[in-house]
């Protein structure tokens, strides 16, 4: 009988993940479908798929200049990093708290939101300071990048790359940085909200420059996180545990932290620190369907997408002084992810 | 019988002052070898060694002719398993995943599991007494059930070497027995050498070939449990007067 059993069970997870998967997917197109069409000028569903029906073929859509306009140079690009962003953060959010063996990890544990911070804040104050125009993507991106290399060459102790080292490393760098980032807000007098604003984080104004930088990325590595995700699960269970079952935990620990701080550091500097997606939308997916990454990170990237999508669309509807999508995306999850875990946690 | 593992001079430390030294014994194909020593022996740090977790030592360790050094991960996993004491783990994979793991060294990053496996796995878990909750997260499940679910993931990778850091300490008596038991019965199938750590000294007197003891990073004495088995012997290595007693109705000793 329990023979039996086993088979079944895991007949049954496959379901319940090909149903999952599908209808995020679905919901997703349909939410997307739904904020293209939302905003200050309402716009025809028809409309929006001549225009991708005109673009895919090349042909010239038989829709008015201004909402061609509105649709391919506003929403879409929008619309696109939203989807992207929240993916990329939600699946960095797997990988880090699997690397680091901590479920309260995410993109930003290891300080590299504060490191793009920090270079889009210095990059604000030196544009105001002398006039220059600095970009601030370019900024973020390096300071993101430098950060995790100094977080590397801090957490590094011989041939072995321990995950509270890392953690460590990255409490202290950040703490470094998040007063670099005060220091700038000073600098900046009264020009600060550039910065606070930045650093909130937000997805308006986005063209296809910023979704030529995030897509391939987030596309690239998730695929790449796909392909060895037995690794993930197996780091999981401890460093000596991995080491017995064939993982090289250093140098894999050491590749998925590269790979988890390029996503973050791609996503931040193109949209500021957009925090929460990374940290519970891998949670939700523990609860509902598995903890195997195979699963878990294509549907966290389906969710992480869907979650900001969604957010964003709200913060666009109801931006009576642009609310910063990162309230929003907090104030809906927030007691979303309490909700589910008093009810996982009673049902125990 | 063939050596399956000889380690030769094997010095080690954590910082300059070596910790293992000179360290020589060698295994051989079947055998269940128990290592015994007071805490802070080194007896966790030469299986880390020896199973090739802990890099950067000095002498040679040979396992099947070949230098362990010049083993990859890979390969080294699917010959030698190693199972610490009760790993903790965070995240909620069932029970059946994490013994699945099992069989990573052997299927690769992007094989997933087929028939034979799961019957396996399923033949493995009904061993060891887990597949009743191998549906349930494993850390829903006790500290013993979790061990025994640790043990299955352990017996499913096939090695031909297993090393076991106080692996059974966390059971309940009879489940102890059982495990034990059970290990046994691999080295006597499969040809699988066990090298064990174990505060039980009843029973790795009892159990084993051969009896490794450790004293201050040192090997005191290498042989067999009957050579060994004196007061001396127990007041050298733990410090500790003993009493041994042969229980004649089970033919056991006690000590």
């Amino acid at each position: 009988m329990n023979n039996y059993y086993i088979e079944k069970r895991l007949k049954t997870e496959k379901i319940k993940y090909i149903l999952v998967l599908a209808t995020l997917l679905t919901t997703l197109v349909i939410v997307g479908l739904v904020s293209v069409c939302m905003g200050a000028m309402d716009i025809e569903v028809s409309d929006v798929f001549k225009v991708i029906i005109g673009k895919i073929f090349g042909a010239e859509p038989d829709v008015a200049e201004n909402i061609l306009s509105v649709i391919w140079n506003i929403r879409f690009p929008r619309i696109i990093c939203s989807c992207f962003i929240g993916m990329g953060l939600a699946v960095s959010g797997a990988i880090f708290q699997s690397i680091l063996q901590n479920p309260l990890a995410d993109p930003y544990t290891i300080g590299i939101s504060t490191g793009a911070s920090f270079g889009a804040s210095a990059a604000i104050t030196v544009n105001l300071i002398f006039g220059v125009y600095f970009p601030t993507v370019s900024a973020a991106l390096i300071g993101a990048f430098i950060t995790l290399f100094i977080v590397i060459l801090i957490a590094r102790k011989g041939r072995s790359f321990d995950s509270s080292n890392i953690v460590i490393a990255g409490i202290i760098v950040s703490s470094i940085l998040s007063s670099g980032v005060g220091f700038m807000k000073i600098l900046a007098g009264e020009n600060v909200g550039a910065i606070v604003f930045w650093i909130m984080g937000s997805l308006s104004a986005k063209g296809w420059n910023d979704v030529i930088i995030v897509v391939p990325i987030c596309i690239i590595l998730t695929i790449a996180s796909v392909f060895f995700a037995k690794q993930l699960d197996i780091m999981a269970l401890g460093d000596e545990t991995a080491g017995s079952l064939g993982v090289n935990v250093n140098r894999a620990r050491f590749l998925y932290l590269t790979a988890g701080s390029v996503i973050t550091a791609v996503c931040v500097s193109v949209c500021g620190v957009i925090g929460f997606v990374g940290l519970i939308v891998p949670h939700l997916i523990r609860f509902w369907v598995t903890a195997r990454n195979r699963a878990l990170i294509p549907l966290s990237a389906l969710f992480g997408a869907l979650l900001l999508m969604t957010a964003d669309t709200f913060a666009c509807l109801f931006s009576w002084g642009d609310i910063p999508v990162v309230i929003l995306t907090t104030l809906i999850g927030g007691p979303f992810f309490i909700f589910i875990f008093v009810r996982k946690r009673r049902g125990r | 019988m063939e050596t399956v593992l000889r380690v030769e001079n094997l010095f080690f430390g954590y910082k300059k002052e070596p910790f293992l030294r000179n360290i020589c014994f060698e295994a051989k194909k079947g055998e269940m070898i128990s290592v015994i020593g007071e805490n802070g022996s080194g007896k966790s740090t030469l299986i880390k060694v020896i199973s090739g977790n802990l890099k950067g030592y000095g002498g040679r360790v040979i396992y099947n002719g070949k230098n362990l050094n010049q083993i990859g991960y890979l390969e080294r996993a699917r010959e030698i398993s190693v199972l610490y004491q009760n790993s903790e783990c965070d995240f909620p994979f069932s029970c059946f995943d994490v013994v699945s793991m099992g069989l990573y060294p052997h299927k690769g990053n992007l094989n997933g599991l087929n028939k034979d496996d799961i019957d396996f796995i399923k033949s493995i878990m009904e061993l060891t007494e887990t597949i009743e909750y191998s549906h349930k997260s494993i850390n829903s499940v006790s500290g013993g059930e979790r061990q025994k679910v640790l043990i299955a993931r352990a017996l499913l990778q096939r090695p031909k070497l297993l090393f076991l850091d106080e692996a059974t300490s966390g059971l309940d008596i009879s489940s102890r027995i059982k495990m034990t038991e059970i290990i046994l019965k691999e080295c006597e199938n499969n040809g699988v050498t066990v090298i064990n750590i174990s505060h039980d000294i009843n029973l790795a007197f009892d159990k084993s070939d051969k009896i490794l003891a450790l004293k201050n990073g040192e090997v005191y004495s290498f042989g067999r449990p009957k050579d060994l088995l004196n007061k001396d012997f127990f007041r050298e290595v733990f410090n500790v007067e003993v009493k041994i007693d042969f229980d004649k109705k089970y033919f056991r000793i006690i000590i």
